[in-house]
């Protein structure tokens, strides 16, 4: 055997142990996924990803439109209040319209078990709204069905801001009582 | 040599295209049929290893199921209301709620997205975890069945002089009767869905229209001239709502009097009106084209409104702000309240949504109006017939069927003025209007507009808009003297 058929037997026996190694690593992992059936519980206190309808507002209309997006959350209900409204303060990705005035904050989110979430915004919600009764309406209309579309047994909302009641957003409705989702879809 | 080169190169081709062959491709979509209006859609699985897989988002979006997704665990949960099927990535698997079920094929993981194998559409309706959709196997189509509604096939009927409005009703279901005046009838069915919208005339009825609003379903009917009563009647699974031109069927009792609505005294007068003009001093109100501000139109308009009211009715018009100052929202109803008012009416402007290129919104709270869907009762003063106390913030559920009476007469002598424009008449939960004691409606006006739009809107001014408000107030109030 010369060199050279040397080289070509060892290509050849490497192909052979690569080839064979890519079949024989993938029927192993079949195998040992297929062997795995058992299940693993969930665990606390971890980053998942939720799957949310976010509500904004139709330009040129007096309606909603939703877009559905991947949110990461945590574990704990008030955390992924959070998460989900960090996202839909951080605006529409398809030409509508954002709805909640510049520099609008999420605080605080609290969750009852009677089904009322409590939502402390901060101060620009109010002080720097700039709209008629459609944009209220509209922007109420996106918090609430926001919560009850992805929060599970939540079916009133109550709107704070620096953790109080305000009477009005923008001067037509009413938030100084809780706000039935039933109402508002 | 030469020839265990060429196997090698044929075995390593072979392996390649056998790769290719296993690899993602897109497979044929799947058609996702809901009811109308709502127009389909298609969602696209893709092959992998010749099993059809779709992707957890898509299952998610489709079913409106919360999906939640543990990368760390590779475990996916999707909720469908009270149930919960959790998968894990490469696991044959699945636990629908506390069962562990198997699959034939695992669910994989690609770029980051959890597909699950085609054929767990079967399984979310055989385990009844979605129950208003049926997965067609052959046709690999998704049909969502029309939801059951509440108020279904209504229908028009003439009988001699008698017109009858007639529906299925689903359940026992009472509906609210807003207002009945001779010329018009609305009728509500708090929270309840209709299986079409209908539109239809005949007999007394000039204009009739059963339709699902955001308060419910809802049966408006504007009558012809000369009606004289109505009678309704609800059994166990059946609607009739009549309306009659004969006189002597009321005189006998067998139909109800139309009666006029009172906005006034027992006088049929308008004694007092109270105009609120939106906004003012700090709170500036919606930015308007041009740079204006709302709460300086709000405050023209009313001036302009009051011109116009006392001139037409000589009533004594008081606005709740004459300057440019802020005025809290209970403020506002309270000088209404302490006027002893006989009408209400917040001015407000906007330039944006469905109004943008002009128009008006009309509103009124609705007639179940109650905050927070709930309902205190008045407290009685005194066993003999003593003052009724109502709670401040409803005071105005007292009088909501007569608000949406005169709303509704405002927006329809608006459409009529401008038919091309934007005139919507609707109801919310407005702060202004639900501690007023009196008749109240909320006027929400766009700026006029200008150049081309005022040419193919059949432009309008604000002063328009005001004599037209005076004037359907002017004509309501002699409905109610007649």
């Amino acid at each position: 055997m010369n060199r050279l058929q040397r080289r070509w037997a060892i290509a050849i026996v490497g192909s052979g142990i690569v080839v064979g190694g890519f079949f024989g690593l993938a029927h192993v992992r079949t195998r040992s996924a297929n062997e795995t059936p058992r299940l693993l519980p969930l665990a606390s206190e971890l980053e998942g990803i939720k799957g949310a309808y976010l509500y904004f507002g139709a330009p040129g209309a007096d309606s909603l439109v939703s877009e559905y997006r991947d949110v990461v959350v945590k574990d704990r209900p008030a955390d992924q209040v959070r998460a989900i409204y960090r996202e839909l303060l951080a605006g529409p990705s398809k030409g509508h319209l954002a709805l909640f005035p510049e520099g609008t904050e999420l605080l605080e989110a609290y969750w009852t078990d009677k089904g009322t979430l409590y939502l402390d915004w901060s101060k620009a919600l109010t002080q720097g709204f700039r709209g008629g009764s459609a944009r209220e309406r509209a922007l109420i209309a996106s918090i609430v069905r926001t919560a009850g579309e992805n929060l599970p047994g939540v079916d009133r909302v109550m709107i704070l801001v620096e953790g109080e009641p305000v009477e009005t957003i923008g001067g037509h409705f009413d938030v100084l009582s809780p706000l039935s989702v039933r109402d508002w879809e | 040599m030469r020839r265990a080169g060429l196997l090698l190169l044929a075995a390593v081709t072979l392996a390649v295209s056998i790769r290719v062959a296993l690899a993602v491709q897109d497979a044929a979509p799947i058609a996702v049929l809901y009811p109308d209006p709502q127009p389909q859609e298609l969602i696209r699985p893709i092959l992998l290893e010749g099993t059809r897989y779709v992707s957890t988002s898509d299952v998610a979006r489709i079913f409106r199921a919360t999906k939640y997704w543990r990368p760390e665990l590779r475990k996916l949960s999707l909720r469908f209301g009270d149930h919960t099927i959790r998968f894990t990535v490469d696991a044959p698997v699945v636990l629908v709620d506390d069962t562990a079920r198997n699959l034939v094929q695992s669910p994989r993981l690609l770029q980051g997205q959890v597909y699950v194998p085609e054929a767990v559409l079967l399984g979310l309706t055989e385990c009844g975890l979605v129950s208003n959709a049926t997965w067609d196997d052959a046709a690999r189509t998704i049909r969502f069945r029309s939801p059951v509604h509440t108020v279904r096939q209504a229908q028009l009927w003439v009988r001699g002089r008698v017109t009858e409005v007639s529906a299925t009703l689903l359940k026992s279901f009472s509906p609210r009767l807003v207002y009945a005046t001779p010329s018009e009838i609305r009728l509500l069915f708090d929270g309840g869905t209709l299986d079409s919208a209908r539109a239809f005339s005949g007999g007394a009825v000039a204009n009739g229209i059963i339709q699902e609003t955001a308060d419910g379903v809802e049966i408006r009917l504007v009558l012809a001239p000369g009606a004289q009563g109505y009678s309704l009647s609800v059994g166990s699974s059946r609607l009739r709502l009549a309306v009659t031109d004969d006189q002597e069927l009321v005189q006998q009792g067998i139909f109800s009097k139309l009666e006029p609505i009172a906005i006034g005294g027992a006088d049929g007068k308008l004694r007092t009106i109270v105009i609120d003009p939106g906004h003012g001093g700090k709170d500036l109100g919606a930015a308007l084209p041009g740079g204006g501000a709302e709460k300086d139109a709000t405050l023209d308009f009313a001036r302009l409104l009051r011109s116009e009211l006392q001139e037409k009715l000589g009533a004594r018009v008081v606005l709740t702000r004459d300057t440019d100052q802020n005025v809290s929202i209970q403020r506002r109803a309270e000088i209404a309240n302490e006027w002893g008012a006989d009408l209400f009416l917040s001015i407000h402007f906007d330039a944006e949504g469905a109004i943008r290129s002009g128009g008006v919104r009309v509103y009124t709270l609705p007639a179940s109006s109650g905050p927070g869907g709930t309902e205190r009762l008045p407290l009685s003063l005194g066993a003999e017939g003593g003052a009724e106390m109502h709670p401040w913030e409803s005071a105005q559920s007292q009088a909501a069927g007569t608000s949406m009476a005169v709303g509704q007469a405002i927006a329809d002598a608006l459409v009529k003025s401008y038919p091309q424009t934007s005139i919507t008449f609707r109801t919310g939960r407005l702060g202004v209007l639900e501690p007023v004691a009196c008749a109240a409606v909320l006027l929400e006006c766009a700026p006029a507009p200008r150049g081309a739009e005022a040419m193919s809107l059949q432009g309008y001014t604000v002063s328009q808009i005001a004599r037209i408000v005076a004037q359907s107030i002017q004509e309501l109030a002699r409905g109610m003297r007649s």
